[in-house]
């Protein structure tokens, strides 16, 4: 971890003009406002996608059709899904990343501010088009986030807006990953050397590498589907002399470093809140930063094993199950150093790690049943059911959500100038745990007894797993709006019942985005620090 | 980044932003990405995904415009020389380098007035902006010391 020698009290907002108004938030280059922007939109999104899925749920509380058409439960899934990991989880590390990783760098902003406010406002517009494909003729697609060929070649106007916004976040995040890299590879302060930087910066620099290198493949994808459907050639027909399994297989060759995409800025937070809460620095941060690229590496080689079921030959199953279960290994190495991290240090158990040990806690639980998935022979038992439904939610809500949470229970004292409720983020920590575990373990049971996903209906056998799946649901949504009223707002609007946070509002926190003053001033870091 | 010296009665102040990483290894990263993602398209063209390569081609070019943009100007400085008789300017912008040499009796250092000034040299009618790549707030504790250096010296 680095230190450094320089007096960053001074200067900071010295000579500048703020802008205020809207046009501070419509033309922003600050790389703090735009960071804002990003967490505001990625939890509108949240809630959106949280709505679709307490919509899901309660439909599911009973066997038979309750609420809605199975066409509309199909949408919902399907919205749900994309909303989630395009909305929600991608562009919230993005904006941490815009927060964090030039205040950890000691850079004064991102490398190219205007492309930054260029990349964050195609969001919005991509949002608002995929979210208006429920009031278009045959509503929005229903053929599952993964939008398969033929579902989706079949489908109504609203897929042709949904690869639309797809295209469009898809050009927002290679520029915020272009940022980034530029960002961190150029911007570092001087004797900040890549061995030095945070853990976060790191795992969002191969985040960002894997962004650039696989978002083609996804634009390649969906633009074939657009082919298909208007343009008459058949790359996923088989009529034409095409193959519906070369979709797949070009879809998951992203959506597996997708996967790393949504987790890997999230482990370099959980790097970075253990630390601070157990007086520690960084057990084997070098095995960290190789283990982060290790998984970067195999993330391009694995992407078949989402398709055991689909068919392909043994020798291609046997490569698939042994390379992803080589995952393992550098995750494991992850799990095991900030378990050491933590051993015989001086603990505390403040809201942020109350969030990243859940984090590990609930992401290891996802990972063994990655792991039990990973074996072909079971897979094909498993694959299509609740069990998958539950092993990806332990991963990305326990995993993805719960290190968001984790950094914001982290940061927000530097971000908004305030202290956050102890009491109250504790109450949001323990309702989400329990009330995720609520939800999402009964799936493993209601797999393994055969029900299958993406069903609006299920045999009366299922009721019972299905309806405390769904009390919990609820109960996980109440939370979410608890953390934004009751403890986030409060932190935004400067409430005067909050303490001040002072510069460095936890005793173990290492790093130069606790040397400026708390809330972060506009400018920071216009002088680059020394690190030593 | 800025920085001020004296050593045979001259001055000095070195002025350029600050940059991590060298060229070569900005290169070097760039090929790397670029490697990946040519493998990448051109495996998924070779099993008829032809249109992923024409998106690798648009990214690449995106990423490697953006590393030139700010490459092409991460070595940029300007350097300052004022001595007995001499105040010499030498500016790098993107491998382009100026001198200009000119008489410190016969100048006035100040700042533009202007938003986000920058460190104005006159002399003879003749004007020679410099300090873009110091904080604006450091603008004018530069033009200071370097009035009083060619009080000093000129």
């Amino acid at each position: 971890m680095s230190t450094t020698t320089h007096d960053h009290v001074v200067g900071h907002d010295a000579g500048h003009a703020i802008p205020t108004g809207w046009r501070r938030w419509v033309f922003a280059t600050n790389h703090k406002d735009i960071g804002t922007m990003y967490l505001l939109f990625s939890f509108v999104m949240f809630l959106s996608g949280g709505v679709m899925a307490l919509a899901i749920r309660a439909e599911l509380f009973e066997p038979g059709m309750q609420l809605m058409r199975p066409e509309f439960f199909n949408q919902l899934t399907t919205m749900h899904g994309l909303e989630m990991i395009f909305g929600a989880i991608m562009p919230a590390f993005v904006g941490f990343a815009n927060w964090m990783v030039p205040l950890e760098i000691g850079a004064s902003d991102m490398a190219f501010a205007r492309m930054n406010n260029f990349s964050f406002w195609l969001l919005p517009v991509a949002a608002i088009m995929l979210t208006a494909t429920f009031f278009m003729p045959g509503g929005a697609p229903a053929g599952g986030w993964t939008m398969y060929a033929p579902l989706s070649t079949q489908m109504g106007p609203g897929m042709d807006m949904t690869i639309f916004a797809i295209h469009l976040m898809g050009a927002s995040s290679i520029m915020g990953g272009i940022n980034i890299v530029v960002t961190i590879l150029n911007m570092r302060a001087p004797g900040m050397t890549m061995m030095k930087m945070p853990m976060f910066c790191w795992t969002w620099l191969v985040t960002a590498f894997l962004l650039i290198a696989v978002m083609p493949v996804l634009a390649g994808a969906v633009t074939m589907l657009l082919f298909d459907r208007h343009f008459g050639t058949s790359f996923f027909n088989a009529a034409g002399g095409g193959d519906p399994v070369l979709y797949q297989h070009v879809f998951w060759f992203f959506g597996h470093p997708e996967v790393y995409i949504m987790i890997l800025p999230g482990f370099g937070v959980v790097s970075q809140v253990i630390p601070a809460f157990a007086r520690k620095p960084l057990f084997g941060y070098a095995s960290m930063v190789y283990a982060t690229a290790s998984i970067a590496i195999l993330s391009f080689m694995v992407w078949a094993h989402h398709m055991f079921a689909t068919g392909m030959p043994v020798t291609g199953q046997l490569f698939f199950m042994y390379s992803t279960m080589l995952i393992a290994i550098p995750t494991g190495v992850k799990v095991f150093n900030w378990v050491a991290t933590m051993w015989r240090g001086s603990l505390s158990f403040e809201t942020p790690m109350l969030f990243a040990i859940g984090f590990i806690f609930v992401f290891t639980v996802g990972g063994f049943t990655g792991l039990i998935l990973s074996l072909a022979p079971l897979d094909i038992q498993m694959h299509g059911t609740y069990y998958v439904v539950a092993h990806f939610h332990y991963v990305l809500v326990a995993g993805s959500l719960f290190s968001l949470f984790a950094g914001w229970y982290f940061w927000a004292p530097k971000w908004t100038g305030k202290m956050y409720n102890e009491t109250r983020g504790k109450i949001h920590f323990w309702v989400s745990m329990v009330a995720f575990n609520v939800t999402f373990f009964p799936m493993h049971f209601l797999g393994l007894a055969g029900m299958p996903r993406r069903y609006a209906d299920y045999p009366a056998q299922f009721t019972g797993f299905n309806q405390v799946a769904t009390i919990g649901a609820f109960f996980f949504g109440l939370a979410q709006v608890y953390f934004l009223f009751a403890v986030a707002l409060p932190c935004y609007a400067r409430s005067k019942e909050l303490l001040d946070a002072p510069d460095k509002p936890w005793d173990g926190a290492e790093g130069l985005e606790w040397t400026v003053p708390s809330p972060a001033p506009f400018h920071t870091f216009e002088n680059p620090p020394e690190v030593v | 980044m800025a920085g001020a010296g004296e050593h045979d009665a001259a001055a000095v102040w070195m002025l350029k932003r600050n940059c991590a990483i060298t060229p070569k290894q900005f290169g070097v990263f760039y090929c790397s990405l670029a490697t990946v993602s040519l493998s990448i398209a051109a495996f998924w063209t070779a099993l008829g995904a032809w249109t992923v390569l024409p998106f690798a081609g648009i990214d690449l070019i995106a990423v490697g415009s953006a590393f030139l943009v700010y490459a092409r100007h991460a070595t940029d400085y300007e350097r300052i020389i004022i001595s007995p008789g001499h105040l010499i300017i030498e500016t790098a912008q993107a491998s382009h380098i100026t001198v200009i040499e000119l008489n410190p009796r016969w100048i006035r250092i100040g700042l533009e007035d202007k938003p986000r000034p920058k460190i104005e040299i006159r002399s003879a009618g003749q004007v020679v902006l410099v300090g873009t790549h110091v904080p604006v707030h450091q603008r004018a504790v530069i033009a200071g010391e370097m009035r009083r250096c060619v009080a000093r010296l000129g």
